[in-house]
């Protein structure tokens, strides 16, 4: 299968246009935003574990929730319009359509979670910028896969609400509630989530985080799990 | 020397469960010719587009479009063809250029290639503007130039003028003449018996999946033109049907010599009444 980088490119700018004029799907990463915010004023505490909470909190919902709402809604509305089949029929592969769609929901997913940073009141000092990147961008890139995945099983924009409610409910909410419970806890430590949960709470708790086997293993698993989980998906439903 | 067709189809055939949607389809189609499939909703038309196009699979037979088999289709293909379905759909946040746009990306065609089309289609004016807010008939003339924005070399059109007013319906058989005279082939279905009288080089009679009859529509007029008739209209509005022989003739000619004869029109049948003539059934 070719791969054309103007085609991607022409998808990647189509699917900007189209983002950033969709305030349902900009929901996700402005909630992440101005659940940061208020935290940080409605509880204007310097506890660390507090901070830790609302960064955590903040950048689960962003890259998590909104990764699953980017990756679907917008294959399920192409559907719904109609828009879908017309770029099929006009020279764009699947894997042009996906890597095109992925790479602007990926930019502004990130963009966001950088920002959430400085909005939580936390210093770069205390955060490792790189770990921050590599682990952001991954656990975005699973939560898209997941999304699109969903987006190939949805009709329209309603049954992709509903379809990606367990996803996000597993991979959004174990994480954030890890606190609360030891068996959430341990949940959390499998999911690709929950290594976000584990960073930061290192990173600002006992001021040093350090890769593990585990925190990579689970990433990559995730990582390979949708991506075959997708590959399947398109093969066994196409677009339609 | 023949040239190869340009759309070939042979022994088709499409179930849906135990529905037979076509059956043994053949046809073939030149380069440059407007082809009208003529058929009632549900004759197998768009099935036939879907398979033409690569978008779905026929359970037997074949349908090679520019020398490709429609099952083995690469992208590349789409590069050299234009889709208009009716449920083409449109990116209705966006404005009507930046549409194009999109697809002039896709398909490395030059920007200013848009303004142009877009004059041609009547909706310059109107570019800036986005396309949840346009009518009906202004929608059907974007998709039509997005169809063609990658200049195809064949063009399938599944009813394009469905649903909307005759002037923008006469705005797209304009362009569709206009693009068979720079050689695009015109793959059109329709159940409307006048479009594909006006356009069509020939047409396929579809009817319950099976290819009734084929022909350019003034062949067909002329074959099952069986009881030749004139209709005559005389001076002080006298209206006659008559049926063609010698007795007839002579009364042309007295009336035409003594100033009596205002109109006469030779009463061939047309696809409509062809139609109903093959299969027993009207076209709507």
């Amino acid at each position: 299968m070719n791969i054309s980088i103007r085609k991607i490119n022409a998808i990647f700018i189509l699917r900007l246009q189209l983002i950033l004029k969709n305030f349902s799907l900009l929901m996700a990463p402005l909630m992440a935003i101005g659940y940061v915010i208020a935290f940080k004023n409605f509880f204007p505490s310097n506890l660390l574990s507090l901070r830790a909470l609302t960064l955590n909190m903040g950048i689960i919902l962003n890259t998590t929730m909104g990764g699953i709402m980017f990756g679907s809604y917008p294959i399920a509305e192409e559907k719904e319009h109609h828009t879908l089949r017309v770029l099929m029929t006009s020279s764009v592969n699947a894997t042009e359509y996906f890597i095109g769609s992925l790479l602007p929901s990926l930019l502004i997913l990130t963009l966001v979670s950088i920002i959430l940073v400085p909005l939580s009141g936390t210093s770069w000092r205390q955060v490792s910028i790189i770990n921050y990147l590599v682990i952001t961008i991954v656990c975005t890139i699973i939560s898209i896969l997941v999304g699109f995945t969903v987006g190939i099983f949805s009709h329209n924009q309603t049954s992709a609400g509903v379809l990606s409610l367990l996803p996000t409910v597993i991979f959004t909410f174990i994480p954030m509630f890890k606190g609360f419970n030891k068996t959430i806890s341990a949940i959390s430590d499998f999911l690709y989530s929950g290594v976000i949960a584990k960073f930061i709470n290192q990173s600002l708790l006992k001021h040093r985080f350090t890769w593990s086997s585990s925190d990579v293993g689970v990433l990559i698993v995730w990582l390979i799990i949708f991506s075959v989980v997708l590959i399947y998906a398109y093969r066994y439903k196409r677009f339609d | 020397m023949a040239t190869a067709p340009i759309i070939e189809v042979k022994h088709l055939y499409k179930n849906f469960g135990d529905q037979t949607a076509l059956k043994n389809l053949d046809f073939s189609i030149q380069n440059g010719e407007i082809f009208g499939f003529l058929g009632p909703s549900g004759a197998g038309k768009t099935t036939t587009i879907k398979i033409l196009t690569g978008q779905l699979v026929a359970n037997s037979g074949t349908a090679t479009v520019l020398g490709n088999n429609s099952y083995y289709f690469k992208e590349d293909i789409y590069e050299h063809i234009g889709v208009v379905t009716h449920d083409s759909g449109l990116y209705e946040s966006l404005s009507a250029y930046d549409n194009l746009r999109t697809f002039a990306r896709i398909f490395n065609v030059d920007k200013m290639s848009i303004d142009s089309l877009l004059k041609r289609v009547n909706l310059y004016n109107d570019r800036k503007k986005l396309v949840k807010k346009f009518s009906q008939g202004m929608k059907q003339r974007l998709i039509l130039a997005r169809a063609i924005l990658n200049r195809p070399q064949i063009l399938f059109l599944d009813e394009p003028t469905n649903g909307i007013d005759p002037g923008t319906t006469q705005k797209i058989h304009q362009l569709i003449l206009e693009l068979k005279n720079f050689g695009t082939t015109v793959f059109l279905t329709t159940h409307n018996m006048n479009e594909a009288a006006k356009l069509c080089d020939r047409v396929a009679l579809l009817n319950n999946g099976k290819i009734a009859e084929i022909g350019s529509p003034q062949a067909l007029s002329l074959k099952y033109n069986k009881k030749i008739q004139y209709k005559i209209l005389l001076k002080g509005n006298t209206v006659l049907k008559l049926t063609d022989s010698d007795e007839t003739r002579q009364k042309i000619n007295w009336w035409m010599e003594n100033g009596e004869l205002q109109t006469i029109h030779s009463c061939e049948p047309t696809l409509e009444d062809i139609f109903l003539e093959v299969t027993g059934r009207k076209l709507k």
